[in-house]
């Protein structure tokens, strides 16, 4: 075999190179191409990733595969709207779930989210009919109500390692504990339930506490 | 409000119900439909041939087909699906 000029010593040898080369290159080196990048940043990924992530998100993407192409055949047979909107919202979820081995987890989960809102259009009616009934303003208020209780009893638990008082760390749960009855309130709409009610009135009851001194 | 697809699937349920065909004025009970809508749509699903029109003394019977049948079978299949996962068919 008859070796390029830039090969014939022994130094170059070693990286006789097994792929095609990018014209022009000095020193000849392999091409790169977008293809090339992604894979190598997918096995560096891979390589970073731990077992149970790698099982996870492959099982995620299958099961959104398999899902979307079981929309696009009941699209064959229904031509509803609503299987092509749920092929299209569960195959930008398997993208965005499967940018995450390339490192681009977040554009991942813009392709995610895109996804999730498609299929969220199908309930849109739904949500019409709860906006009329007053229950879709009740969630927003809740949720602001939740997020904020809990802000107030991390805030006062935060402070109580500073200040050690253990005031702060009695009203700081009693934050927490309300935001976690609204939390059940949330999640189990309407219905009257016992549990969120003991946990808000043990919630409200240690706030009280905060006026014994 | 139901869908066009929904009214459709209740009319071949009517017919899958009744096993001698049924006529057009107790498919206007059974699938809920005003008259002159459920003429277009009969007309339609017989065009498709997922129903058929059967005279008799009485008057125009309608059956559903094989097809029709077949329809209905996809149709919960799917249907069940998407219910499922929350969907409710347009």
């Amino acid at each position: 075999m008859i070796l390029p000029k830039w090969a014939r010593s022994s130094a170059w040898i070693e990286r006789w190179p097994s792929e095609p080369e990018a014209p022009g290159s000095n020193p000849g080196g392999p091409a790169l191409s977008l293809k090339k990048v992604l894979k190598g940043a997918c096995k560096q990924s891979l390589n970073e990733m731990m077992d149970l992530k790698i099982i996870s998100y492959s099982v995620s993407i299958a099961v959104s595969l398999i899902i979307s192409f079981y929309f696009i055949f009941g699209y064959s047979k229904l031509k509803s709207t609503t299987f092509i909107t749920g092929f299209a919202a569960f195959l930008l979820i398997a993208l965005g779930l499967s940018l995450n081995f390339y490192n681009l987890s977040f554009i991942g989960y813009l392709f995610e989210a895109a996804g999730f809102f498609l299929s969220s259009l199908s309930h849109a009616k739904t949500v019409r009919r709860y906006l009329v009934l007053g229950i879709v303003p009740d969630a927003i208020g809740q949720t602001l109500a939740f997020f904020f209780s809990l802000y107030a009893g991390l805030e006062t638990v935060l402070f109580y390692s500073r200040s050690g008082k253990k005031i702060n760390l009695i009203t700081g749960l009693g934050f927490m504990l309300i935001s976690v009855s609204i939390f059940l309130q949330l999640i189990i709409y309407l219905i009257p339930n016992d549990v969120q009610l003991i946990v808000q009135l043990v919630g409200y009851s240690l706030l009280i506490s905060a006026l014994v001194r | 409000m139901r869908s066009q697809m929904k009214i459709i699937v209740d009319i071949l349920v009517a017919l899958e119900n009744s096993e001698n065909g049924a006529k057009i004025t107790d498919l206007v009970r059974k699938a809920n439909v005003p008259y002159v809508r459920l003429t277009e749509l009969l007309d339609e699903l017989l065009k498709k041939k997922l129903i058929e029109s059967i005279k008799n003394d009485d008057g125009n019977y309608y059956r559903i087909t094989k097809n029709g049948a077949m329809l209905l079978d996809e149709y919960r299949k799917f249907s069940s699906f998407a219910e499922n996962l929350g969907l409710e068919i347009d």
